[in-house]
């Protein structure tokens, strides 16, 4: 399938290709080594089969030690690699997804920033609810005014004041 | 329920406002003095030391003036806002406005007159001022020795 969208320049098509060079590498590489794998499995069992009689043999059991000590070695190193490499995956995982996230956050406050109206609602309500909240005090205030006057009439025996 | 809600929301225009407002107006105005009294205190012990003027007197510092620039801007702050609009930030922000008995506006001058009764409110144990809580009109000491009397102004009012 192949997907078209407006003039594209030769740089762009290089980018492209580089891109698509990268995914189809992966598969590529994936089937290589998996095919490779199983051939290399199978030389070993044929080889092992056709020196059996050398490797199981005395003389051959203090270079046997040897390259299971090595072997070992090697085996730690990779594991080591691998903790380093699922270490770096989850940290790289998070990063980008803190980017995605902040991008998105950032594309939705532009969005928001560009609509006039989105905008003015918003002012709206934040005047709103600042006059609400100053009209709450001053009404409050009032009540508690004529109270504390009620009290203290009541207190002296007197009529109302005002 | 509240202790306020057998209290009928009235329409108190141009009545003379309660204690508790003006109370509450009063403190609004007291911090944006404080606050403005330290900026201005620490501006001027600014250019005191930009201008290395500690040179020329020695033994000027903050401790000495603060005192009377703190004093200038209370006083300043007060006449200025009771004379030319009617009303400080903190009686804005609660409706009130500072008018004389006739409804006009103040003076330079008899605002000078009630900023110096705010003293003679408050030296007898700010009884000046609870005095409003006593009077019939809701008068303090300085309202009667300027002349004034706060009202609530309800055309500051955002809500109909």
């Amino acid at each position: 399938m192949e997907i078209s969208l407006g003039a594209e320049t030769s740089a762009l098509h290089l980018r492209y290709s580089l891109i698509g060079f990268l995914f189809q590498a992966i598969d590529t590489g994936h089937n290589t080594f998996s095919s490779l794998g199983k051939a290399s499995s199978r030389a070993y069992s044929s080889l092992s089969r056709m020196f059996a009689p050398l490797t199981k043999s005395r003389f051959w059991r203090p270079v046997q030690n040897n390259f299971d000590n090595y072997a070992a070695v090697g085996e730690a190193i990779v594991n080591s690699w691998i903790n380093i490499g699922r270490r770096e995956e989850l940290a790289s995982r998070a990063l980008a997804r803190q980017q995605a996230y902040e991008g998105i956050i950032n594309d939705i406050i532009d969005y928001l920033a560009d609509k006039p109206e989105v905008r003015d609602l918003v002012q709206q309500q934040s005047v709103g609810l600042a006059e609400e909240f100053v009209e709450e005090i001053r009404d409050r205030s009032t009540e508690f005014d004529s109270l504390l006057e009620e009290r203290v009439n009541r207190l002296l025996g007197r009529q109302k004041n005002v | 329920m509240t202790a306020m809600d057998g209290v009928p929301p009235t329409d108190q225009s141009d009545l003379p406002a309660g204690f508790v407002s003006r109370l509450e107006a009063f403190i609004i105005d007291l911090i944006i003095l404080v606050v403005g009294s330290v900026v201005a205190i620490w501006l001027i012990e600014s250019i005191i030391r930009f201008f290395a003027i500690y040179l020329l007197w020695p033994n000027l510092s903050s401790v000495q003036f603060s005192p009377f620039v703190s004093l200038l801007i209370i006083m300043a702050y007060f006449m200025y806002f009771w004379a030319l609009l009617g009303y400080t930030p903190g009686k804005l922000l609660l409706g009130l406005k500072i008018v004389r008995r006739d409804g006009s506006k103040l003076t330079l001058g008899r605002s000078f007159l009630r900023f110096i009764g705010y003293w003679v409110s408050a030296v007898p144990l700010f009884l000046g001022f609870i005095w409003i809580i006593f009077d019939r009109k809701r008068l303090s000491w300085h309202d009667r020795l300027a002349g004034t009397q706060v009202i609530y102004d309800r055309s500051k009012r955002l809500r109909n």
